[in-house]
Protein backbone atom coordinates (compact mmCIF):
# COMPACT_ATOMS: atom_id res chain seq x y z
CA UNK A 1 0.00 0.00 0.00
CA UNK A 2 1.28 3.49 -0.88
CA UNK A 3 0.53 6.83 1.15
CA UNK A 4 -2.80 8.24 0.56
CA UNK A 5 -4.06 11.18 2.47
CA UNK A 6 -7.66 10.86 2.00
CA UNK A 7 -7.84 7.00 3.71
CA UNK A 8 -5.63 8.63 6.41
CA UNK A 9 -8.22 11.67 6.84
CA UNK A 10 -11.01 9.53 6.78
CA UNK A 11 -9.78 7.15 9.61
CA UNK A 12 -8.87 10.03 11.21
CA UNK A 13 -12.37 11.53 11.35
CA UNK A 14 -13.86 7.91 12.13
CA UNK A 15 -15.47 7.49 8.93
CA UNK A 16 -12.84 4.51 7.44
CA UNK A 17 -13.87 0.38 8.57
CA UNK A 18 -14.83 -2.77 6.25
CA UNK A 19 -11.81 -3.93 4.26
CA UNK A 20 -9.80 -1.27 3.80
CA UNK A 21 -8.42 -0.81 7.46
CA UNK A 22 -6.50 -3.54 8.09
CA UNK A 23 -4.19 -2.60 5.52
CA UNK A 24 -4.04 0.72 6.28
CA UNK A 25 -2.95 -0.50 9.59
CA UNK A 26 -0.24 -2.80 8.54
CA UNK A 27 0.87 0.46 6.09
CA UNK A 28 0.90 2.84 9.36
CA UNK A 29 2.78 0.17 11.31
CA UNK A 30 5.77 0.71 8.88
CA UNK A 31 5.47 4.10 7.41
CA UNK A 32 6.43 6.86 10.18
CA UNK A 33 5.22 9.94 7.93
CA UNK A 34 1.89 8.53 7.86
CA UNK A 35 1.78 8.27 11.44
CA UNK A 36 2.67 11.70 12.12
CA UNK A 37 -0.05 13.02 9.27
CA UNK A 38 -2.43 10.83 11.12
CA UNK A 39 -1.70 12.01 14.69
CA UNK A 40 -1.54 15.85 13.55
CA UNK A 41 -5.27 15.12 11.88
CA UNK A 42 -6.73 13.87 15.14
CA UNK A 43 -5.46 16.55 16.89
CA UNK A 44 -6.67 18.71 14.37
CA UNK A 45 -10.13 17.03 14.75
CA UNK A 46 -10.34 17.79 18.49
CA UNK A 47 -9.01 21.59 18.30
CA UNK A 48 -11.59 22.05 15.74
CA UNK A 49 -15.12 20.00 17.02
CA UNK A 50 -13.87 20.91 21.05
CA UNK A 51 -14.08 24.21 20.49
CA UNK A 52 -17.07 26.74 21.40
CA UNK A 53 -19.92 28.29 19.80
CA UNK A 54 -22.48 30.09 20.88
CA UNK A 55 -25.52 27.28 21.51
CA UNK A 56 -28.48 28.17 19.07
CA UNK A 57 -31.35 30.17 21.10
CA UNK A 58 -34.62 28.44 22.48
CA UNK A 59 -37.04 29.73 20.17
CA UNK A 60 -35.52 29.72 16.85
CA UNK A 61 -38.08 26.85 15.67
CA UNK A 62 -40.98 29.20 16.81
CA UNK A 63 -39.70 32.39 14.95
CA UNK A 64 -38.70 30.19 11.85
CA UNK A 65 -42.84 28.64 11.71
CA UNK A 66 -43.91 32.12 12.76
CA UNK A 67 -42.50 33.49 8.80
CA UNK A 68 -43.11 29.89 7.36
CA UNK A 69 -46.48 29.85 5.37
CA UNK A 70 -49.15 26.84 5.94
CA UNK A 71 -48.61 24.84 2.60
CA UNK A 72 -51.31 23.13 0.98
CA UNK A 73 -51.59 19.44 1.58
CA UNK A 74 -51.21 17.50 -1.45
CA UNK A 75 -51.65 14.29 -2.94
CA UNK A 76 -53.80 11.92 -1.51
CA UNK A 77 -54.18 13.15 2.23
CA UNK A 78 -56.48 16.40 0.92
CA UNK A 79 -59.57 14.28 0.82
CA UNK A 80 -59.14 13.61 4.13
CA UNK A 81 -58.95 17.04 5.60
CA UNK A 82 -62.96 17.31 6.36
CA UNK A 83 -63.12 14.35 7.53
CA UNK A 84 -59.98 15.15 10.30
CA UNK A 85 -61.98 18.20 10.97
CA UNK A 86 -65.33 16.51 11.32
CA UNK A 87 -63.86 13.63 13.44
CA UNK A 88 -62.19 16.08 15.95
CA UNK A 89 -64.85 18.26 16.26
CA UNK A 90 -66.88 15.28 17.26
CA UNK A 91 -64.63 13.85 19.37
CA UNK A 92 -64.40 17.17 20.86
CA UNK A 93 -67.83 17.78 21.49
CA UNK A 94 -68.43 14.15 23.09
CA UNK A 95 -65.88 15.80 26.09
CA UNK A 96 -66.90 18.49 25.85
CA UNK A 97 -63.23 19.89 25.22
CA UNK A 98 -62.71 23.32 24.03
CA UNK A 99 -61.40 22.34 20.82
CA UNK A 100 -65.08 22.09 19.39
CA UNK A 101 -64.68 26.27 18.76
CA UNK A 102 -61.33 25.85 17.08
CA UNK A 103 -61.36 27.58 13.29
CA UNK A 104 -59.92 24.75 10.52
CA UNK A 105 -56.64 24.87 9.50
CA UNK A 106 -55.25 25.26 12.61
CA UNK A 107 -53.79 21.94 13.77
CA UNK A 108 -50.59 20.57 12.51
CA UNK A 109 -49.60 20.36 8.99
CA UNK A 110 -53.21 22.55 8.18
CA UNK A 111 -53.62 24.78 5.02
CA UNK A 112 -54.95 27.48 6.29
CA UNK A 113 -53.19 30.55 8.12
CA UNK A 114 -56.34 31.07 10.25
CA UNK A 115 -55.05 28.33 12.63
CA UNK A 116 -51.25 30.23 12.77
CA UNK A 117 -51.75 30.47 16.83
CA UNK A 118 -52.71 27.19 17.04
CA UNK A 119 -49.67 26.01 14.89
CA UNK A 120 -47.21 27.46 16.80
CA UNK A 121 -48.61 26.59 20.69
CA UNK A 122 -48.40 23.44 18.59
CA UNK A 123 -44.54 23.34 17.91
CA UNK A 124 -43.87 24.73 21.61
CA UNK A 125 -45.85 21.09 22.42
CA UNK A 126 -44.03 19.46 19.72
CA UNK A 127 -47.35 17.52 19.07
CA UNK A 128 -50.59 18.02 17.11
CA UNK A 129 -53.35 19.79 19.42
CA UNK A 130 -56.46 19.15 17.68
CA UNK A 131 -56.20 16.27 14.71
CA UNK A 132 -53.44 15.67 12.17
CA UNK A 133 -55.04 16.31 8.63
CA UNK A 134 -54.66 12.56 8.13
CA UNK A 135 -57.42 12.38 11.06
CA UNK A 136 -54.94 10.52 13.81
CA UNK A 137 -55.94 11.19 16.92
CA UNK A 138 -53.93 13.67 18.92
CA UNK A 139 -51.30 13.45 20.44
CA UNK A 140 -48.01 12.51 18.23
CA UNK A 141 -44.42 13.55 18.31
CA UNK A 142 -42.47 14.17 15.65
CA UNK A 143 -39.04 12.50 15.32
CA UNK A 144 -36.48 12.58 12.87
CA UNK B 1 -20.77 17.87 15.93
CA UNK B 2 -21.18 16.41 12.35
CA UNK B 3 -24.31 15.36 11.11
CA UNK B 4 -22.08 11.60 9.84
CA UNK B 5 -23.11 11.42 6.84
CA UNK B 6 -21.23 9.02 4.35
CA UNK B 7 -17.82 9.87 3.90
CA UNK B 8 -16.66 8.44 0.71
CA UNK B 9 -17.91 6.01 -1.69
CA UNK B 10 -16.13 2.90 -0.42
CA UNK B 11 -17.54 3.30 2.59
CA UNK B 12 -21.32 3.60 2.18
CA UNK B 13 -23.06 1.00 4.37
CA UNK B 14 -25.93 0.28 5.27
CA UNK B 15 -26.66 2.38 7.93
CA UNK B 16 -25.97 5.29 5.77
CA UNK B 17 -28.27 4.05 2.86
CA UNK B 18 -31.18 4.24 5.77
CA UNK B 19 -30.14 8.15 6.85
CA UNK B 20 -30.34 8.15 2.89
CA UNK B 21 -33.85 6.80 2.66
CA UNK B 22 -34.98 8.60 5.72
CA UNK B 23 -34.06 11.70 4.64
CA UNK B 24 -36.01 11.32 1.17
CA UNK B 25 -38.59 10.55 3.28
CA UNK B 26 -38.69 13.63 5.13
CA UNK B 27 -38.16 15.62 2.11
CA UNK B 28 -41.15 13.84 0.23
CA UNK B 29 -43.19 14.87 3.41
CA UNK B 30 -42.02 18.46 3.60
CA UNK B 31 -43.44 18.99 -0.28
CA UNK B 32 -46.39 17.36 0.83
CA UNK B 33 -47.08 20.15 3.39
CA UNK B 34 -46.67 18.12 6.65
CA UNK B 35 -45.57 20.27 9.31
CA UNK B 36 -43.87 17.83 11.36
CA UNK B 37 -41.52 16.67 8.82
CA UNK B 38 -40.25 20.63 8.75
CA UNK B 39 -40.21 20.32 12.01
CA UNK B 40 -38.09 16.90 11.61
CA UNK B 41 -35.72 18.77 9.93
CA UNK B 42 -34.72 21.94 12.12
CA UNK B 43 -34.66 19.58 15.34
CA UNK B 44 -31.96 17.27 13.05
CA UNK B 45 -30.09 20.24 10.97
CA UNK B 46 -30.62 23.24 13.20
CA UNK B 47 -27.78 23.37 15.86
CA UNK B 48 -25.77 21.69 13.07
CA UNK B 49 -26.70 24.96 10.35
CA UNK B 50 -26.42 27.65 13.37
CA UNK B 51 -22.60 26.17 14.41
CA UNK B 52 -21.61 26.30 10.61
CA UNK B 53 -23.40 30.30 10.53
CA UNK B 54 -21.59 31.76 13.55
CA UNK B 55 -18.21 30.34 11.87
CA UNK B 56 -19.20 32.22 8.77
CA UNK B 57 -20.42 36.08 10.24
CA UNK B 58 -18.80 35.37 13.71
CA UNK B 59 -21.47 37.40 15.32
CA UNK B 60 -24.40 36.23 17.65
CA UNK B 61 -27.08 37.91 16.99
CA UNK B 62 -26.00 37.56 12.71
CA UNK B 63 -26.05 33.50 13.61
CA UNK B 64 -29.54 33.79 14.91
CA UNK B 65 -31.23 36.23 11.97
CA UNK B 66 -29.39 34.04 9.49
CA UNK B 67 -29.73 30.78 10.66
CA UNK B 68 -33.70 31.78 10.81
CA UNK B 69 -33.83 33.12 7.30
CA UNK B 70 -31.76 29.60 6.19
CA UNK B 71 -34.54 27.54 7.31
CA UNK B 72 -37.32 30.21 6.17
CA UNK B 73 -35.78 29.83 2.46
CA UNK B 74 -35.31 26.37 2.75
CA UNK B 75 -38.72 25.40 3.45
CA UNK B 76 -40.26 27.89 0.81
CA UNK B 77 -37.88 25.94 -1.93
CA UNK B 78 -38.19 23.28 -0.60
CA UNK B 79 -39.88 21.54 -3.93
CA UNK B 80 -36.66 22.59 -5.56
CA UNK B 81 -34.39 20.12 -4.05
CA UNK B 82 -34.05 17.17 -6.37
CA UNK B 83 -34.67 13.32 -5.88
CA UNK B 84 -30.81 12.66 -5.70
CA UNK B 85 -29.98 15.67 -3.70
CA UNK B 86 -28.57 15.37 -0.07
CA UNK B 87 -30.26 17.29 2.63
CA UNK B 88 -27.48 18.48 4.11
CA UNK B 89 -25.32 20.31 1.46
CA UNK B 90 -28.79 21.39 -0.24
CA UNK B 91 -29.08 23.38 3.85
CA UNK B 92 -25.70 24.21 4.08
CA UNK B 93 -25.46 25.86 1.02
CA UNK B 94 -28.42 27.75 1.62
CA UNK B 95 -26.69 29.02 5.16
CA UNK B 96 -23.42 29.97 3.23
CA UNK B 97 -25.76 31.97 0.70
CA UNK B 98 -27.45 33.67 3.38
CA UNK B 99 -24.11 34.11 5.23
CA UNK B 100 -22.45 35.89 2.55
CA UNK B 101 -25.57 38.40 1.77
CA UNK B 102 -25.49 39.19 5.08
CA UNK B 103 -21.62 39.93 5.14
CA UNK B 104 -22.14 41.74 1.81
CA UNK B 105 -25.24 43.59 3.65
CA UNK B 106 -22.36 44.41 6.64
CA UNK B 107 -20.52 46.42 4.23
CA UNK B 108 -17.78 44.08 3.78
CA UNK B 109 -16.28 41.52 1.24
CA UNK B 110 -16.86 38.35 2.73
CA UNK B 111 -13.25 37.17 1.09
CA UNK B 112 -11.06 39.78 3.46
CA UNK B 113 -9.53 37.06 6.12
CA UNK B 114 -7.20 39.73 7.28
CA UNK B 115 -10.16 41.25 8.82
CA UNK B 116 -11.67 38.58 9.89
CA UNK B 117 -8.42 38.03 11.84
CA UNK B 118 -9.09 41.31 13.66
CA UNK B 119 -12.15 40.42 15.32
CA UNK B 120 -12.34 39.13 18.59
CA UNK B 121 -10.89 35.93 19.07
CA UNK B 122 -13.99 33.77 19.52
CA UNK B 123 -17.27 33.15 21.33
CA UNK B 124 -18.90 32.92 24.67
CA UNK B 125 -17.10 32.34 27.80
CA UNK B 126 -13.98 30.64 27.24
CA UNK B 127 -13.84 29.38 31.17
CA UNK B 128 -16.03 26.87 30.25
CA UNK B 129 -14.32 25.48 27.00
CA UNK B 130 -13.16 22.11 26.61
CA UNK B 131 -9.91 23.55 25.45
CA UNK B 132 -8.85 26.04 28.17
CA UNK B 133 -8.69 29.98 27.33
CA UNK B 134 -5.21 30.25 25.57
CA UNK B 135 -5.95 27.49 23.22
CA UNK B 136 -9.59 27.96 22.45
CA UNK B 137 -8.33 31.48 21.34
CA UNK B 138 -5.73 30.35 19.53
CA UNK B 139 -8.11 28.20 17.21
CA UNK B 140 -10.94 31.43 17.10
CA UNK B 141 -8.41 33.61 15.93
CA UNK B 142 -6.31 30.87 13.26
CA UNK B 143 -10.08 30.10 12.12
CA UNK B 144 -10.42 34.04 11.51
CA UNK B 145 -7.46 34.17 9.37
CA UNK B 146 -8.65 31.55 6.75
CA UNK B 147 -11.05 33.35 3.96
CA UNK B 148 -14.98 32.46 5.12
CA UNK B 149 -15.40 29.76 2.04
CA UNK B 150 -12.38 28.60 3.11
CA UNK B 151 -13.01 27.91 6.63
CA UNK B 152 -16.22 26.56 6.17
CA UNK B 153 -14.49 23.96 3.59
CA UNK B 154 -12.47 23.14 6.34
CA UNK B 155 -15.02 22.76 8.87
CA UNK B 156 -17.73 21.07 6.71
CA UNK B 157 -14.90 18.34 6.26
CA UNK B 158 -13.61 18.02 9.99
CA UNK B 159 -16.15 19.95 12.40
CA UNK B 160 -19.19 18.87 10.56
CA UNK B 161 -18.27 15.48 8.46
CA UNK B 162 -19.33 15.93 5.19
CA UNK B 163 -17.49 13.95 2.19
CA UNK B 164 -15.68 15.90 0.24
CA UNK B 165 -18.64 15.77 -2.68
CA UNK B 166 -21.39 17.34 -0.73
CA UNK B 167 -18.81 20.04 0.59
CA UNK B 168 -18.49 21.18 -3.60
CA UNK B 169 -22.11 20.66 -3.78
CA UNK B 170 -22.92 23.21 -0.45
CA UNK B 171 -20.08 25.75 -1.81
CA UNK B 172 -20.83 25.68 -5.76
CA UNK B 173 -17.19 24.04 -6.18
CA UNK B 174 -15.84 21.39 -8.03
CA UNK B 175 -14.22 18.54 -6.32
CA UNK B 176 -10.60 19.32 -6.97
CA UNK B 177 -11.49 22.57 -5.78
CA UNK B 178 -13.17 21.33 -2.00
CA UNK B 179 -9.95 19.18 -1.84
CA UNK B 180 -7.58 21.82 -2.67
CA UNK B 181 -9.42 24.60 -0.77
CA UNK B 182 -9.42 22.15 2.63
CA UNK B 183 -5.80 21.69 2.29
CA UNK B 184 -4.93 24.75 1.98
CA UNK B 185 -6.76 25.91 5.25
CA UNK B 186 -5.04 23.10 7.12
CA UNK B 187 -1.79 24.47 6.16
CA UNK B 188 -2.29 27.55 7.23
CA UNK B 189 -3.93 26.45 10.51
CA UNK B 190 -1.41 24.35 11.21
CA UNK B 191 0.92 26.83 11.04
CA UNK B 192 -0.56 28.75 13.00
CA UNK B 193 -1.71 26.13 15.75
CA UNK B 194 1.56 24.59 15.64
CA UNK B 195 2.89 25.19 19.48
CA UNK B 196 -0.39 24.30 19.97
CA UNK B 197 -0.89 21.07 18.44
CA UNK B 198 2.61 19.90 20.09
CA UNK B 199 0.67 20.41 23.44
CA UNK B 200 -2.43 18.08 22.21
CA UNK B 201 0.32 15.47 21.28
CA UNK B 202 -1.74 13.16 23.20
CA UNK B 203 -5.41 14.43 22.76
Amino acid sequence: MTCDWEPLEALALGELDGAALPALQRHLQACEPCTSELRLLRQERQLLRARQTPPMPRGLWRSVLARTPARPIRGGRAWMQPLALAAALALAVLVGHPAAKVTPGGSCGGPSRQGDEIRLAESDFNACLVATPSGEAALYSCCF
Amino acid sequence: MGVGFAPAAWALESSQLLVLDRERSLVSRARDGEQDAFRAVFDHFGKTVHRLVWDLVRDDAAADEVTQETFVRAFARIDSIRDDERLAPWLFGIARNVAFEHLRTRGRSPLRPQEEANEAAGPGTPESSLLGREVESAVQTALGQLSPDRRAALLLRVDHGLPYEQIAESLGWSLSKAKVEVHRARKVLRGLLSPHLEDHRDL
